[in-house]
């Protein structure tokens, strides 16, 4: 009988013991059919290797183009809705435009169109050779602008008072001469029902016979009504 | 047909979803699966564990990088299914109470002795497999399925630094379990070291 000692072993003793052990064979030998018997016994539902690895490249397939499809869907709302007045027109002139491209305020505002009779006559116009022929057409009030609610001034629901944002409202109303711009106000109805006026800045169009102060009543500023 | 085919070849067919070309390659190293099951069960267990094994393999081919040998892949799945099926309890009883599957005979022999170094054996066996997995399988592919350390680091896929002190804490550890088991002879760890499968560290 070896003797027994309970003293920490050696490394080597450790692998001779490691390796003693390791030293045994089974006691039969392994059948010939077993791999077949194996592959027989697969569950009906276990996917082929090559299958699994198409579904995971799939996936990954899917994922990217829906990634790709979003991030070109926010990069088209970010970068102004495809408004045609962020362009120059054709005399290359830059039209001043705040229909409503969101903004860093976070400032809401409708998008307006022009009527259709006005956009017309106004290419009809740009043709024409002579300033002094073009009849007098005064700055008419868009029929299909609309102003947004104004925000109460009040408390909200936390009970802090806050100051409501005034929409800025700009539009183009004519386009006659280019590049010819003036203050305006445009005046709109709050919710509550009272009266507001939003300052803009509006393309006018002058007549070549008289000044711009002289064609309206009140001082060359065009009162415009959007109700 | 397909014995004749080289490993690499069998292995891209199988990876390709050939599934004849991965019964050629298992059938290949089914005595290896076979030895390493039957260190943990005896009789008809070993049968079904070995064809666990299979199995297992083949639900886990997409997981086969082929750095490694599909040989040591292999055997270290059938250590997985070894080393489950020994944790469960009611196969901890049968290995207590049932001899070790070992036909290690020394001539000229005496009983007592061949006793004695069976419980060794068992003892050694039982410690190995009672490490964590991260010490367990390096030491026992090393030791007992003869894989090399840089064999077996690419199998793991770590670097061969790392899995020698893997195997250094595992002897450490084991070292302290088995501290109560009788001495080898000398004669015995000088004879064991140059047969031995293993590459020392």
């Amino acid at each position: 009988m070896r003797r027994k000692n309970n003293t920490s072993k050696t490394p080597d003793q450790i692998e001779a013991l490691i390796q003693q052990a390791a030293s045994y064979e089974p006691e039969t030998e392994a059948p010939d059919d077993l791999v077949a018997r194996a592959m027989a016994s697969l569950p009906a539902d276990v996917p082929a290797p090559r299958s699994s690895a198409r579904n995971t490249l799939f996936a990954y397939g899917a994922c990217g183009a829906a990634a790709i499809v979003g991030m070109g869907y926010l990069t088209a709302v970010m970068i102004g809705r495809g408004n045609a007045s962020n362009l120059p027109d054709e005399f290359g002139v830059f039209k001043p435009s705040y229909t409503g491209s969101g903004g860093l305020g976070g400032m809401q505002t409708a998008n307006v169109e022009q009527p259709v009779g006005i956009q017309e006559q106004s290419q009809e116009e740009q043709v024409s050779p002579r300033m002094s022929e073009r009849p007098a057409v005064k700055s008419q009030p868009d029929a299909g602008a609309s102003t947004p609610e104004a925000p109460k001034r009040g408390r909200n629901e936390a009970g802090r008072q806050f100051v409501p944002r005034v929409p800025l409202h700009t539009e183009t109303v004519e386009l006659v001469t280019e590049g010819l711009s003036d203050p305006a106000f445009l005046q709109g109805q709050g919710s509550d029902g009272e009266t507001m006026m939003t300052p803009v800045m509006v393309n006018t169009m002058r007549s070549a016979e008289k000044p711009a102060s002289q064609d309206n009543e009140d001082g060359g500023v065009p009162q415009l009504d959007t109700k | 047909l397909y014995e004749y085919f080289p490993e690499s070849e069998l292995v891209h067919k199988a990876l390709a979803g050939d599934s004849r070309s991965f019964a050629a390659l298992c059938d290949r190293y089914r005595s290896r699966v076979w030895r390493i099951i039957s260190s943990v069960a005896r009789g008809p267990d070993v049968d079904d564990l070995a064809q666990e094994a299979i199995v297992r393999a083949y639900c886990a081919l997409c997981s086969y990088r082929a750095e490694a040998s599909f040989e040591a892949w292999l055997c270290r799945i059938a250590l997985n299914v070894s080393h489950d099926y020994q944790r469960s309890a009611w196969k901890r009883k049968v290995m207590f109470w049932q001899d070790s599957p070992d036909v290690y005979d020394e001539p000229g022999e005496s009983t007592e002795d061949e006793v004695s170094r069976r419980e060794t054996q068992r003892r050694v066996r039982k410690a190995v497999a009672s490490l964590p997995e991260h010490q367990r399988a390096p030491i026992w592919l090393h030791f007992f399925e003869g894989f090399t350390i840089a064999e077996v680091a690419r199998l793991e896929d770590i670097s061969e630094s790392t899995l020698r002190s893997r195997v250094q804490a595992g002897l450490k550890r084991l070292q302290s379990s088995l501290s109560d088991l009788p001495d080898l002879p000398m004669e015995a760890v000088v004879r064991l070291a140059p047969e031995s499968k293993g590459c020392r560290l």
